[in-house]
């Protein structure tokens, strides 16, 4: 389905699109000024259903975090006295790790039922299917930047010493980012045509929290599998990374880059599966 | 494609999979799938339900064109095709200009928001800039004359007021192609009225319309030319006047 400008006689541009069996278009296709638009009303959209008929509204999104912290501050920076880092108490070095992972698991699973909560939607009216999954992922965001705001805010109170490494954090954020799309676009695919997904995500999650270095030290893991572990789980990087910024540490270069290409590679297949998957969608959903 | 024609079905077929468009269980994935493997030996490939079958049309650019047919003759399949909501399983469509379609009440806005926040929801969905939407607000509003709710959540609204809400962002996005399927039905004659002007306005202005209705009246009334449906094959295509007695002489 191509959609390409072309010249009227009245001077107005206009669109032509042709519907055939095969594919949608290519990615770099439908990059337009209306695409970030419509990305950026679809996730408006999901951050104020969120919070309709909410007495505290919007507050919700500084609360909730500030709810969980103090949950967290109290049980483990007072209750359990446990060491897991050198130089690193325990609450500091736990926030560190499970901001970047809260955000990681909810956008997650948010975008797998995008498509079906958006059903509605997609029986009804074509737009590029992915602005479901992307919406709900973006979405997420505002509740993460609040969540580093008090990483930033409070993690220096638990005993973190930041220092240059702090800088890295936008990077670190980036690298989150991609194999929280590539899981969430096919995820979301595959849930539109069988619900069977929703059913096992909360255990595919927990088991990616136990794959993941949020509970333990990356140092948990033998130097020698450090870089598979970290090119096979693309949240090894990005997680170690905040870690390292909490103790003022330089991240190790290696595991951020195995997890970036991993991350990429994942988002290349991730893609591919939903560009399979998505052209029927609104048949099946 | 010539210049004039807006749209054009090019020998198109729908097949939907069994059980309709949707395949619910194991079970099904397994008939299914035996289906299609007997089938392959067997040479053949017919599975499911045929919606569309070898459909060809035009609609000339300003036209205002009515397809007809019974229920399940395949009318709102050509129009997800056309609108690009499903594909075709084989043959082609092709579009010129910018789709605003109706396909049902509620068109898929979102009952947790707003009046205001589903305008601004829908007519990005709709393909509209925000500084679109901006500068047609409140022909919008005044349409469906909301002003008094736009800030109430949808979900409190009447089923008028929903239909009137999803015409009046549908017909004033600036489509160059406007797609009515039966939504209609569900209005007032007060408001049935005052989408057929709206309609007849926009077909003067240079829209080309695509009606679906089992209203012969309005039909008759809106339309020049058109085609009818049955079991997803085109049996009338012409002048509107044909199409409509076709319709009487079948679907009765």
């Amino acid at each position: 389905m191509a959609v390409e400008p072309i010249a009227r006689p009245g001077g107005r541009r206009q669109r032509r699109y042709e519907v055939l069996p095969g594919k949608e278009p290519g990615v770099s296709r439908r990059v337009s000024r209306h695409y970030w638009d419509a990305l950026l009303a679809f996730a408006l959209r999901n951050v104020q259903v969120r919070y309709k008929q909410a007495i505290l509204g919007f507050a919700w999104v500084v609360v909730q975090p500030l709810a969980l912290l103090a949950l967290f501050v109290v049980f483990l920076g007072h209750v359990a006295k446990i060491s897991s880092a050198p130089g690193l108490p325990y609450a500091a070095f736990a926030l560190s790790a499970v901001v970047p992972w809260q955000f990681a698991s909810g956008a997650a699973t948010s975008a797998a039922s995008a498509l079906v909560s958006d059903s509605p939607l997609v029986r009804r009216v074509y737009y590029p299917r992915e602005l479901s999954v992307l919406g709900a992922v973006v979405a997420d965001l505002p509740d993460f930047a609040v969540g580093l705001a008090l990483f930033a805010v409070v993690d220096p109170f638990l005993g973190a010493h930041f220092s240059w490494s702090f800088a890295l954090v936008p990077l670190l954020c980036v690298l989150l980012l991609l194999p929280v799309v590539a899981v969430s676009l096919p995820g979301a695919a595959i849930t539109a045509y069988s619900r069977d997904l929703l059913q096992i995500l909360p255990v595919v999650t927990q088991l990616w929290l136990f794959a993941s270095p949020v509970a333990y030290p990356l140092t948990a893991v033998p130097h020698r599998w450090r870089s598979l572990y970290a090119l096979l789980n693309p949240l090894v990087g990005p997680i170690d990374g905040f870690r390292h910024v909490a103790a003022g540490t330089a991240p190790d270069a290696g595991v951020l880059a195995w997890s970036a290409l991993g991350g990429a590679l994942l988002l290349m297949a991730g893609v591919a599966v939903f560009m399979r998957l998505e052209a029927d969608v609104a048949d099946v959903v | 494609m010539s210049s004039d024609v807006a749209v054009r079905f090019d020998d198109v077929s729908k097949r939907y999979r069994r059980g309709g468009a949707r395949r619910p269980s194991v079970g099904d994935h397994w008939t299914d799938f035996k289906d299609r493997v007997s089938n392959r030996l067997r040479g053949g490939s017919s599975v499911g339900t045929l919606a569309l079958d070898s459909v060809s049309f035009e609609v000339a650019e300003g036209d205002a064109f009515a397809i007809l047919g019974a229920n399940g003759a395949g009318k709102t399949t050509a129009i997800r095709v056309l609108t690009r909501i499903s594909r075709p399983t084989s043959g082609r469509v092709s579009v010129r200009g910018r789709v605003g379609a109706i396909i049902d009440v509620g068109v898929g806005m979102h009952p947790e928001l707003s009046g205001r926040e589903n305008i601004w929801l829908y007519g990005t969905v709709l393909g509209m800039l925000r500084s679109q939407i901006r500068r047609r607000f409140h022909d919008i509003v005044a349409f469906a004359e909301l002003e008094d709710v736009l800030d109430r959540p949808l979900k409190y609204f009447s089923t008028g007021m929903q239909l009137r809400l999803g015409f009046a962002i549908a017909a004033y996005v600036d489509p160059d192609i406007l797609v009515v399927d039966e939504a209609l039905a569900v209005g007032d004659a007060a408001f049935q009225a005052k989408c057929a002007q709206r309609m007849q306005e926009m077909v003067r202005e240079g829209c080309t319309l695509l009606y679906v209705s089992h209203s012969l009246a309005s039909v008759e009334n809106l339309c020049r030319r058109g085609i009818l449906l049955e079991g997803g094959r085109v049996v009338v295509d012409g002048d509107i006047v044909d199409v409509v007695a076709g319709y009487r002489q079948r679907v009765r």
